[in-house]
């Protein structure tokens, strides 16, 4: 059983979070909705700021949960764009604090393939004394429910 | 869980780390037996154990006059769980950027 569920997990020293989603709209279309601040907010909190260059700062707001900050490192439209996520509330995104979201947008079937890949978990710093806060956990929890609560509004 | 996500994660982003909890996973074992299998001295072990029982993955079982460790399987269950919501999280997120990209 714990054998089975080391496997399940493969080696953290790898880990990363990788999803992909087909859209029927242009590499454009997608581009905006993942770089323009009052797209950003449609799905990703519910405020959004973001200064579009590379080294450029942006904060993403919840009511609930307070302001995060992220840090541009790669923009090249329409093919890809990487962001720094601070998992702590009003904190400069750093190694160690901090993942790395990167959007890939390909041409796929007259449509746009967009893959994201979230990674730099293991780059965490172990020790809690670091003052990391203690409710990253709790809050990605709360926010998973929102988001399905607010799908299953959208389908309603 | 007690501890938050990403400092489990880096307990576990390390090799040597990854490699003893796989062996507890199999069986109960001293940090000394450990030592015999693994490239690394006691003393590396011991903190590797420390590492992993302050986030919850091992925990220690007196046993005679040694003490052995041995991986806890529901935190790692949990992990998985936590996994599991990091990815479905992505997978709602990205459907409603669809959603957004297709009314352009």
């Amino acid at each position: 059983m714990i054998v089975a569920d080391l496997q399940s997990l493969g080696c953290m020293s790898e880990l990363n979070v990788t999803r992909t989603v087909h859209i029927n709209a242009h590499r454009s279309a997608v581009w905006a909705a993942i770089t323009e601040p009052e797209l950003i907010s449609e799905w990703f909190g519910d405020t959004a700021e973001l200064d579009l260059r590379v080294g450029g700062a942006g904060v993403m707001g919840w009511s609930e949960w307070g302001n995060f900050r992220f840090v541009v490192e790669e923009i090249d439209e329409p093919n890809a764009f990487a962001f720094r996520w601070a998992r702590d509330t009003d904190a400069d995104p750093v190694k160690g604090n901090s993942t790395l979201v990167r959007f890939v947008l390909d041409d796929q079937d007259g449509g746009t393939r967009l893959t994201v890949l979230e990674t730099g978990w293991e780059e965490f710093e172990g020790d809690v004394a670091t003052g990391m806060k203690e409710n990253s956990a709790g809050w990605i929890a709360e926010l998973d429910e929102l988001v399905a609560f607010l799908d299953k509004q959208d389908s309603a | 869980m007690n501890q938050s996500l990403p400092q489990v994660f880096a307990a576990l982003g390390d090799e040597t780390r990854w490699d003893i909890l796989t062996r507890l996973g199999a069986r109960e074992l001293s940090a000394s037996a450990l030592a015999t299998e693994l490239p690394v001295s006691r003393q590396a072990i011991a903190k590797h154990l420390a590492a992993l029982a302050e986030v919850g993955l091992v925990e220690a079982i007196p046993s005679g006059r040694e003490i052995r460790y041995r991986a806890i399987g529901a935190r790692l269950s949990g992990l998985a769980t936590e996994l599991d919501r990091l990815g479905t999280q992505w997978d709602s997120r990205l459907a409603r950027i669809k959603t957004i990209a297709e009314r352009f």
